[in-house]
């Protein structure tokens, strides 16, 4: 990006990603208007040029004022604690809650439209522990990942994402999924659940920790290697 | 933002929608290059605008290049009435002075 330099200074400043890009091509365009507003004048490509620097100034002038504004600064940077901690957990809850509701009316559907599922058992149970699974570790790590990803675009502190991410890999890992799929002699059922039991406390705190493995290892990662390429960008 | 390019801005919108270099000419015509908003902190300015509420910016393809119109929101049209009225009161009351000044 040409204006990497610029567009950095405004995502580390607090503006948007998207408000920061829009603004700097409106910039652009704005002095290519200039340029061909002197160029239909008569004037050199030279002297246009000029014009446009001294009646626009440089984009770096443009990133002055776009961050001493206060109130262009997104909300994410304002309440980073609600963005990237709080937020994300409501979006899991809902995700979770609203996946196993779609999966049992979906079961419940095709029963009263098709009638019994005729599989073998084995099967049934095969398809159930793997939609269990896919909810139980699927959610908590795509959710966590979505807004880890979202943290690293915005050039956030990795403190509210990974306290995020931990709230919803501690609850994740408390939750539990057990569908019960239709066949001739079992009527369909979903029971979900979020506990945690003191006498058995390994399987959902290992689940914990393996989840927030799989989510911060790679968000710490690309959070190193982005701020690397943050700093040659504006070097 | 100054208060003047507020109301300049919020007044020449209301006319039509205009994307930036479009407004900037806009001002330096309609002022008669009297008063100079630098076209530079004009798009802060707009995005400013557009965060409070009284600016949409509406994207649109012109010629095979993307322009950013921005155009006034119900709440803009209010602002830009009260901002109207506070600008005639204090016109006026310059006005008043001025003329007393030379009575």
């Amino acid at each position: 990006m040409a204006d990497s330099n610029e567009y950095e200074r405004l995502i580390r400043g607090g503006i948007a990603p998207r408000r920061a890009r829009r603004a700097l091509r409106e910039f652009a365009e704005h002095r290519s208007d200039i340029i061909r507003e002197r160029l239909s004048l008569g004037d050199s490509a030279v002297d246009s040029a000029l014009a446009a620097d001294t009646r626009l100034g440089t984009a770096m002038v443009l990133v002055d004022n776009m961050l001493a504004s206060p109130e262009l600064k997104s909300w994410s940077r304002r309440r980073p604690w609600l963005a990237f901690a709080l937020a994300p957990v409501g979006v899991f809850c809902a995700v979770f809650v609203g996946l196993s509701l779609a999966i049992l009316a979906a079961v419940n559907l095709y029963k009263a439209t098709l009638g019994d599922l005729h599989a073998a058992p084995s099967l049934l149970q095969g398809i159930s522990t793997g939609i269990g699974h896919a909810t139980t570790w699927g959610i908590p790590i795509l959710v966590s990942g979505a807004f880890a990803l979202a943290a690293i675009r915005r050039r956030e502190s990795s403190l509210w994402p990974v306290a995020g991410a931990l709230l919803i890999c501690m609850i994740g890992g408390c939750t539990n999924f057990d569908l019960v799929l239709p066949s001739v002699s079992m009527t369909p059922g979903l029971t979900i659940g979020i506990g945690f039991s003191t006498e058995a406390p390994a399987p959902p705190l290992s689940r914990a920790a393996a989840m927030a493995f799989v989510t911060l290892l790679p968000y710490l990662w690309a959070r190193r290697q982005w701020a690397g390429r943050g700093v040659r960008a504006a070097e | 933002m100054s208060g003047i390019s507020e109301l300049l801005m919020l007044n020449l919108l209301a006319e039509r929608e205009m994307y930036g270099y479009e407004l900037a000419r806009a001002i330096r015509l309609t002022t008669k290059d009297a008063i100079s908003v630098g076209e530079g902190v004009l798009y802060p300015a707009l995005h400013t605008l557009e965060r409070r509420g009284w600016l949409r910016g509406r994207r649109r393809v012109v010629g095979g290049r993307t322009r950013v119109y921005s155009s006034l929101t119900p709440a803009g049209r209010r602002r830009l009435g009260t901002m109207n009225q506070e600008w005639h009161r204090i016109a006026g009351g310059v006005q008043a002075a001025l003329g007393g000044d030379h009575g």
